[in-house]
């Protein structure tokens, strides 16, 4: 009943000069009704940039936005109908809870009866009822961020955009609000575009992952291929972690079908396996020797820091069920992977 | 015992301070009394008292009239100052560009210029306008002098203010007016009041520009001063009584509005 639909946002060839500086370059980037997106980069990559000019505080340079089927280049911030949800939660401090909820509905001149109707949805909906009196300075983060999503949806926007929305909050209150995060956006249906600059984020909450760097889209996709094929070096360690190989440098079988590519691969460091004595080797697979230079203990997982023959890093992590609990510092040790693991990297 | 040097220092600064407050209190202490007087002279310690030189005061016309034309006086220049000395500083804290603070420093300068050349400016200025006995004109010269002081206020109240809370109202529907009027003027109200409140009681005290440009409309100062030139009664000490009274009042409303607002702004941080 109280379902949004989404609508989509479309750049076209989309720039964005600061004087001869690129802040956003040759952006086209097409968002479905009702997805779940997010752009995720370094500070400085210019995923913020792209939020405010879908929300009109910034003018791109050239090319068109489009919401829907309609470009919205020439209608004021408070013509565009897109909610938002800022990083310092910008709740206006002189207003109680209520009055910063209702504040959409009252600037639409909505009747009182609706507004107190929808007010008290959209508190519902992040579990908060019963703040209405209290002022922003009376909440704690978490809730205020609350109050905040609830004001940002509570007028029903077809688009909602929330720019590094748990960036103040710390871990644990953060993964917990990601999940929130994700059961409001089942609940009201919009379309999300979500910039962070933290991968973990990224991978729980999106449809698709649009990886920036230096105003460029990097890399477009959803999670789970964003994390097994990254396209380039800044990708492949963006989002976890990974080991960059150049193939030159690896002894490969005569068949082996990494042959053909000259070129860097990423391996992610729990790909690696250790050589015991079960193993019997085939073509596509490759052989490593590393020496152990630093062990990091993580709890769940222990993490070995390596070096190879050519000197190059490598990291291993390994679950603590397996059978490696003997291995110490300086021990050589033999790791396989199986190519079929690795991702080539286009540059 | 050990007597710490800076003890020492401590002791004779505050000595210093008791002595500038005094004297610079004494005048104000003195005349409360005197204006108390029964006699015909200015008087003190005041022999015996009595409420006359009031009465005086409220029966004479001319002081009636000149104190109705200060009030006036401060009101309009003080609100023509806080309007335009508040817009500056919004379009100030908002805008960064080349030259501001030389700006900021031209827009201040009424405050750092002795009163008497600009006075003569101002004189010289309306000369040529023919502007000159003008009240109109004398509101004006007010604001231009006290405009600094609304426009330092509010632009040290928008230091902290968090420029995306307008953003978040106008993203949410508002239009720019509307952001200002719903989010921006609530945060700088209390400097707006006070720096309106501090303006009127300059330009109700200001002599030396209302001398140069008022003509034959009188202030209260310029009836004071005249009054001291050739008779000196003790209605001016009632005078002078009224007014201390009254910008101790004003002034230390203002400075209660702004620390609340301080308070206030702390509380959100």
């Amino acid at each position: 009943m109280n379902q949004i639909h989404g609508e989509s946002v479309t750049f076209q060839n989309v720039e964005k000069y600061y004087g001869n500086t690129a802040a956003v370059k040759n952006f086209n980037l097409n968002i479905n009704n009702s997805e779940f997106l997010t752009l995720l980069g370094p500070s400085g990559s210019g995923k913020t940039t792209v939020l405010n000019m879908i929300a009109g505080f910034i003018k791109q340079t050239s090319g068109s936005i489009l919401i829907g089927n309609n470009s919205i280049e020439n209608l004021p911030t408070e013509k565009r109908n897109v909610g938002m949800v800022f990083q310092s939660y910008s709740l206006f401090p002189h207003m109680n809870i209520f009055d910063n909820v209702a504040f959409p509905l009252k600037m639409r001149h909505e009747n009182k009866s609706l507004i107190n109707e929808k007010v008290q949805y959209a508190l519902n909906l992040v579990n908060l009822d019963g703040v209405e009196k209290r002022m922003p300075n009376e909440l704690s983060g978490g809730q205020r961020q609350r109050i905040a999503f609830a004001r940002a949806i509570v007028f029903k926007p077809k688009v909602l955009l929330m720019d590094e929305p748990l960036g103040a909050l710390d871990l644990k209150l953060r993964e917990k609000m990601q999940i929130e995060i994700k059961n409001y956006h089942k609940e009201i249906n919009c379309t999300i575009l979500y910039v962070t600059h933290d991968q973990g984020e990224a991978l729980t909450l999106s449809d698709r992952i649009v990886i920036m760097n230096k105003g460029k889209i990097v890399q477009i996709d959803d999670p789970k291929n964003i994390y097994d094929n990254p396209v380039s070096k800044f990708a492949a360690n963006f989002i976890g972690e990974s080991n960059i190989l150049n193939i030159d440098e690896l002894k490969l079988a005569q068949n082996n079908s990494l042959l053909k590519n000259k070129k860097f691969i990423s391996i992610r460091p729990e790909k690696l396996k250790l050589i015991d004595n079960k193993f019997i080797q085939n073509d596509e697979q490759v052989l490593l020797n590393l020496k152990i230079e630093q062990i990091i203990f993580l709890g769940d997982i222990i993490k070995y820091i390596c070096n190879d023959e050519n000197g190059n890093t490598l990291i291993l992590k390994k679950t603590r069920v397996d059978n490696h609990n003997n291995l110490n510092i300086s021990d050589t040790i033999q790791v396989y992977f199986n190519v079929n693991d690795c991702t080539l990297l286009q540059e | 015992m050990k007597i710490n040097i800076y003890q020492i220092i401590n002791f004779f600064y505050k000595i210093y301070y008791w002595i500038v407050i005094i004297f610079l209190l004494f005048p104000l202490i003195v005349v409360i009394p005197i204006s108390f007087v029964d006699s015909k002279y200015l008087q003190f310690p005041p022999k015996s008292f009595s409420l006359r030189w009031y009465e005086n005061y409220f029966n004479d016309a001319n002081f009636f009239v000149s104190t109705l034309n200060s009030i006036y006086l401060g009101f309009f220049s003080s609100i023509i100052a806080t309007i335009v000395g508040t817009m500056a500083a919004l379009a100030l804290s908002k805008n960064n560009f080349f030259g501001k603070k030389i700006l900021i420093g031209f827009l201040i300068s009424p405050l750092i210029f002795p009163v008497i050349i600009l006075g003569l400016g101002l004189y010289i200025f309306f000369s040529r306008l023919n502007l000159n006995e003008n009240f109109l004109s004398l509101i004006i010269a007010h604001a231009a002098l006290v405009m600094p002081f609304s426009l330092v206020i509010v632009l040290t109240s928008l230091i902290n203010f968090d420029t995306t809370l307008e953003r978040a109202a106008r993203v949410m529907g508002a239009n720019a007016f509307r952001a200002f009027w719903n989010v921006t003027f609530p945060y700088i109200r209390p400097a707006v009041i006070s720096s309106a409140l501090f303006s009127f009681f300059i330009s109700f005290d200001e002599l030396v520009i209302a001398l140069f440009i008022s003509g034959k409309i009188w202030t209260l100062p310029q009836r004071i001063w005249q009054d001291l030139r050739y008779e000196i009664d003790p209605t001016i000490a009632a005078v002078a009584s009224v007014l201390i009274i009254i910008t101790f009042v004003g002034i230390l409303t203002g400075t209660l509005i702004q620390k609340r607002a301080e308070k206030f702004i702390g509380n959100i941080k």
